[in-house]
């Protein structure tokens, strides 16, 4: 305030009543006011002295001082034009009015700039914070984004169905199973909903590339799927109607990628002859670059059926993959009542050929985007929680940061109160810090996105469907960038909110204020907050790990390891007849069994765990069962008399097959443990018999030598359905895996053995060399992948939080120096102090575990189809998880703990 | 000397005659808001007259539109006074209007002095 003027008595505090109250309506900020004020009692002042000196009694020159400001409405007028109302305050005196918006903004930007390079230790951690956060969402995101949400690449694709025969009571999850032939037919020719349908059979293909044999993916469809999935060749054609003809099918259409690798790209390709499994093929297609359907196809054929195919004896050959398009004026309802009147059509039609009464048959219909995401989303969306989980204790983190900075800067909130900066004004300056934090912790997100994206992707491998097709889209830009502003204006409300409270206090109190009470209680919530968020992720991925041990303590059924595996397909053309079937694995397995450092050596048509299985009807000859019981859906294998020693198939009775199980011999099996006890319970199984196909089917009996262990074919998770094996050498399959036993490491053969091969044949692939190791590793690949992440997330969250729970009890002890000074100033001990301390902060921990436990309780039972053998409160998982964050909790409390026990007490007490 | 209809003088102001008053009085030196109107009135001997509540505001004005910047001074022995200098972009404004008054004080002569002619 200005000095008291010279000369007579000074009527100012007088004016400034006047002017003030004439003011008053105006509603200027309280700076603004007070500057008006003191300028124009300035003024009034200057004026009354005048007319004193020039003679005037003072009432008279009061008056005619007065006389100025009788016109209190156009005065106000004249104001309003250039003042503004307190709703905007100026933050520097003068500068003012709704144009300044920009201005401000501007200016707080600047400020804002400037405080966070004055703090590059608190800008650092914040960033730092705030990038795992946001980085992770985005990566989730991306991934969430190509999985889940971007629609497939085909025109109106939400009319793409897939189509499976229903079969209960078989052991087929969801009791979903392939298409025959047959039905397939009935498919086509019943149904009144699709524009479209198609069969896909799947396979892989040896072709002749530039002399070098490869393996390639290819599919056998029908012509009508492209149109289906309104795809055309890029170059050439795609299959017509008629190709789907036995005979007429000796086309073939290839990937771009194929075209690219193994014609280098060549324009006349089309009318060429390829070489697939040996037999000559023409291109007549080459297909764009992105379509890929089914997945990695890379080569396709005509599908044909020949009259056998489609006979009733073929209505259990379950193999084919059904794709449709439904019209578009029918909605999925209606077009699945279509299908159970097909599905009953077809019960009816073959009551006589097919027990498809007896297996409550139906038509399974579910959305191609379903069908290629289902099994994933609840993994996603549950790591997408996860994710958004560690971002919440991200931000509390640096709310927490910025509220005990918030009380470092007291004097500045102060001086700038006093200043004119009303509380809104300061709020918007802590929010413009905040968001302009958010954004830089974005982009600095964003720049770790690639490495976390590169990483999810070779982390899921083929875990995830469509995960290749990943990339940071604008979408999870948009994403973001929103994730970063409301991540700003999240944590920037506390502070900000504090400040306009304090703003309040500071102006009635006019000067330091503590309100440490309302920003301890706040910074103690958030504690607790990060605490029990961190306990639900914890939680979950404690639940996960527990699933994904039970699964690796599942018993499979053999021993895998030290197993080398490799598959070997033998061409038709080349390997017509079963004899030179035979004699080629004979041979091979023959040379194999004697390389050194092998144990035993064999093949199998699939791999248990790998991926692919086949079924069929079996019927059983047991009086145990009721007669319609007595022809199961089992999964059957052809196996070599090396396979169950190699593979580590335990015996249980009876024998192995031995060489002279041969095609001369009577025909023989092998069953598991299941079948013999379901069927012949009691009974010693041992020459019993049983043969593929249903009661009617002509297929020879086999008679039983010898119960192995059930062996978990399909997945860890369940058991599969019963298995009947039988010789290789008296059904030979030309497409085998070398399963082969060694003491030391698997891979070490793989060399020796693929050089074996070549020797036999030196046209011929082995590929898909692994181990079985790795075979059981990729059926619970996708698990692994869920587990981990969310790992990560929770590791994450556990360090975060210990952070912030460290920051709040290092904050109190450097708030309560004094009082601990004087505390042991009277005498008590170092201990004491440290319980204090501890106590204290430990509680807050444990207060907010208390609330993450009931949180969690209730979250982790939406993982429920996540997890193997635990339930979702699993005691174990949940308390587990509360210890461990709770010692972490210890930890982040003990070392400010030991500080303030460390306290001088002359030192601390100075401090006053 | 009576001052001269105020409704008038607003009209006036609001053509930035009163806006070239104000630019030219802080073009030598920066002046507070009193000495302002002082110098007015006594320019004008008494002619023209501001009011606190027809000054400031437009100093005010002029102030936002950074034409004129006020800054407060306190000298010693004197009372804190908020004194007004002319900127960079006023002065640009000034001599513009400046020259925009003469044309407009000269057409307005040779009407004024035709029709006195006229008349004459």
């Amino acid at each position: 305030m200005p000095e008291p003027g010279e000369g007579p008595p000074a009527q100012q505090s007088q004016w400034k009543g006047v002017v003030s109250r004439r003011l008053a309506d105006l509603k200027l900020a309280p700076a603004r006011e007070a500057e008006i004020v003191e300028e124009w009692a300035e003024h009034l002042e200057d004026r009354y002295r005048e007319l004193l000196a020039g003679g005037a009694a003072e009432p008279e020159a009061r008056e005619a001082v007065l006389g100025d400001l009788s016109n209190p409405t156009a005065l106000i007028q004249e104001l309003r034009k250039v003042e503004n109302p307190i709703t905007t305050e100026p933050l520097v005196p003068g500068a003012s009015g709704k144009e300044n918006m920009m201005a401000d903004f501007g200016q707080d930007l600047r400020y804002a700039l400037r405080m966070l390079r004055k703090n590059p230790g608190f800008t650092f951690v914040a960033v730092l914070t705030l990038a795992l956060g946001i980085g992770a969402n985005t990566a989730i995101f991306s991934v969430l984004d190509a999985v889940l949400l971007r629609p497939l690449p085909y025109p109106e694709p939400q009319q793409l169905v897939k189509l499976w025969s229903r079969f209960t009571g078989i052991g087929l999850p969801n009791d979903q199973n392939d298409v025959s032939a047959p039905e397939f037919r009935d498919f086509q020719q019943l149904n009144q909903s699709f524009t479209g349908i198609a069969a896909i059979n799947t396979g892989t293909f040896n072709i002749g590339v530039k002399g070098s044999p490869e393996r390639v993916v290819g599919a056998t469809v029908s012509p009508s799927l492209f149109a289906i999935l309104g795809a055309q060749a890029s170059l050439g054609r795609t299959f017509l109607p008629e190709e789907a003809q036995p005979g007429h099918d000796q086309e073939v259409i290839l990937s771009y990628g194929l075209w690219r690798r193994a014609f280098g790209g060549d324009p006349h390709v089309i009318g060429t002859t390829l070489r697939v499994d040996a037999v000559p093929y023409t291109v007549v297609g080459v297909m764009p670059a992105g379509f890929d359907y089914p997945q990695d196809t890379e080569i396709w054929g005509p599908l044909s059926f020949s009259p056998d195919d489609l006979s009733p004896n073929s209505r259990g050959n379950h193999g084919l993959e059904v794709l449709a398009r439904i019209k578009p004026e029918l909605t999925l309802a209606q077009v699945r009542t279509d299908m159970d009147r097909i599905g009953k059509t077809i019960i009816e039609q073959n009551r006589s050929n097919y027990p498809y009464e007896k297996y409550g048959f139906g038509i399974i219909l579910n959305p191609l985007l379903e069908e290629t995401v289902g099994d994933v989303k609840t993994s996603l969306w549950v790591l997408m929680a996860a994710v958004a989980l560690v971002l919440l204790i991200a931000c509390a983190n640096v709310a927490n940061l910025l509220l005990v900075r918030a009380s470092g800067r007291q004097q500045e909130t102060a001086i700038r109160v006093a200043l004119g900066a009303g509380p809104g004004r300061l709020a918007r300056q802590l929010l413009t810090e905040s968001t302009l934090l958010a954004l830089i912790g974005g982009l600095a997100g964003l720049a770790l996105t690639p490495w976390t994206l590169h990483g999810l992707v070779a982390l899921s491998g083929t875990a995830l469907p469509r995960v290749v097709d990943t990339r940071i889209n604008l979408w999870a830009l948009a994403f973001t960038l929103a994730v970063s502003l409301l991540t700003g204006i999240l944590f920037g409300l506390a502070p900000a909110l504090q400040a306009w409270r304090a703003g309040h206090y500071d102006l009635l109190k006019g000067g330091r204020s503590t309100h440490g009470g309302g920003s301890n209680r706040l910074r103690r919530a958030l504690v607790m907050g990060e605490a029990a968020l961190s306990l639900i992720l914890l939680a979950g991925a404690g639940l996960l790990l527990r699933s994904f041990i039970q699964i690796l303590k599942v018993n499979p059924g053999f021993r895998p390891e030290g197993v080398l595996t490799m598959r070997i397909s033998l061409p038709d053309a080349t390997y017509g007849k079963p004899e030179q079937i035979r004699g080629f694995y004979r041979e091979l397995l023959d040379r194999v069994q004697r390389l050194p450092g092998v144990e035993a050596a064999g093949a199998i048509n699939l791999l248990p765990l790998g991926g692919s299985n086949f079924s069929g009807t079996a019927t059983i000859d047991s009086q145990s069962v009721p007669p319609e019981d007595t022809t199961p859906e089992v999964d059957y294998r052809a196996v070599t008399p090396g396979f169950f020693k190699a593979m580590g198939v335990s015996l249980v009775r009876g024998r192995y097959f031995e060489e002279r199980d041969s095609e001369m011999a009577q025909p023989v099996t092998i069953v598991d443990e299941t079948l013999a006890q379901t069927y012949w319970p009691n009974q010693d199984p041992i020459g019993r018999r049983l043969h593929l196909g249903d009661g009617k089917s002509t297929m020879p009996w086999m008679t039983v030598i010898g119960v192995v262990r059930h062996v978990r074919n399909r997945t860890l998770e369940a058991r599969s359905r019963v298995e009947v094996y039988w010789p290789q050498a008296q059904q030979p399959r030309g497409f085998m895996a070398l399963v082969i036993r060694t003491p030391g490491n698997p891979m070490s053969l793989a060399t020796t053995v693929r050089k074996e091969v070549a020797v036999l044949d030196p046209e011929l692939p082995a590929y898909q060399v692994r181990t079985m190791t790795e075979v059981m590793g990729e059926s619970v690949a996708r698990r692994r992948l869920a587990l981990v992440l969310l790992a990560v997330f929770s590791g994450l969250a556990v360090v975060l939080a210990a952070v912030g729970i460290y920051g709040v009890a290092s904050y109190s002890v450097v708030q309560r120096q004094q009082e601990i000074g004087l505390r042991m100033a009277l005498g008590a001990r170092r201990n004491q102090v440290l319980g204090l301390v501890i106590g204290q902060g430990m509680s807050l921990t444990l207060a907010g575990l208390g609330v993450g436990l009931v949180a969690a309780l209730g979250l982790t039972r939406l993982m429920g189809s996540l997890l193997f053998a635990v339930r979702p409160a699993d005691p174990l998982a949940l308390g587990g998880a509360t210890l461990l964050l709770a010692a972490v909790a210890l930890l982040a409390v003990f070392i400010p703990a030991r500080r303030a026990s460390q306290v001088d007490p002359i030192v601390a007490l100075r401090y006053e | 000397m009576q001052p001269i209809d105020l409704r008038l003088f607003d009209r006036e102001l609001k053509k930035g005659s009163a806006e070239l008053l104000i630019l030219s009085l802080v073009e030598a030196r920066p002046r507070h808001g009193y000495e302002i109107s002082k110098l007015i009135e006594q320019r004008s001997a008494g002619a023209l007259r501001f009011q606190v509540a027809s000054l400031y505001p437009l100093l005010y004005r002029l102030e936002k539109r950074g034409w004129i910047q006020g800054r407060w001074v306190e000298k010693a022995g004197q009372r804190r006074r908020r004194y007004y200098r002319l900127t960079v972009q006023g002065r640009d404004v000034l001599v513009s209007q400046r020259r925009g008054w003469q044309t407009f004080v000269q057409a307005v002569n040779a009407i004024t002095a035709a029709q006195g002619r006229d008349h004459a």
